[in-house]
């Protein structure tokens, strides 16, 4: 994760390189990109600072006294979540000095229930799969005793009957 | 690098977020997590 430095000379929000697809590099800037390891897929969020704007408005958009704006907003918002590096977004206006209070705390709200969704989604298919691997080795050993068992038989049919009745 | 040093109430959010990740992912997903947790690029 890089922030270029022309733009954190200039002051404008920062345009974040992402140097793997992983989801903690998707989620929270710094961690790590190990599990995955580093891919070709690089990827730069150029469009950064004007997603960044669009969280910004659409959070001040919500915290309005008017529900049609926060309805509007929370649309917004939903449209918004899609994008890519959405989280690092909200993180990084989060920790916004800059920002007032009400709309960090908004967004680390965001940013929170963002990664509670989408990691009870990747629990879920990682459950699954566990289940599946799970199935798929009970599934062996049953073959494998099936195997097992018809070749004990066999042992004993050729024992008992060769050669009177078991020539071949 | 995440610093929220100056906002408890935004720390207690983040700090949910990532506990999340981590109860997911940690360790077979995440097996740095404590040398992060150590390292000075998060301030929490």
């Amino acid at each position: 994760m890089e922030q270029s430095e022309s733009d954190s000379r200039r002051g404008r929000a920062s345009v974040i390189r992402r140097h793997c697809n992983c989801r903690h590099c998707l989620a929270i800037s710094v961690l790590h990109c190990a599990p995955l390891g580093l891919r070709s897929t690089k990827f730069r969020l150029v469009s950064g600072q004007t997603a960044s704007m669009s969280i910004h408005s659409a959070l001040q958009q919500s915290l309005s006294p008017n529900p049609a704006d926060r309805r509007a907003a929370e649309r917004e918002l939903d449209v918004l979540k899609a994008a890519p590096g959405f989280s690092q977004l909200a993180l990084q206006l989060a920790q916004d000095g800059s920002t007032s209070g009400p709309i960090r705390q908004a967004a680390a709200l965001l940013f929170k229930n963002y990664v509670r969704a989408g990691w009870a989604i990747v629990r879920r298919l990682l459950q699954e799969k566990e289940r599946e691997r799970e199935l798929h080795a009970k599934n062996r050993v049953r073959r494998t005793m099936k195997i097992r068992q018809l070749f004990q038989c066999q042992k004993q049919t050729v024992q008992h009957s060769r050669p009177a009745s078991y020539p071949s | 690098m995440i610093q929220l040093s100056d906002a408890p109430n935004l720390q207690v959010q983040v700090g949910e977020a990532i506990a999340v990740m981590a109860e997911t992912d940690f360790p077979l997903n995440w097996p740095d997590l404590v040398n992060v947790r150590r390292s000075p690029l998060i301030t929490l």
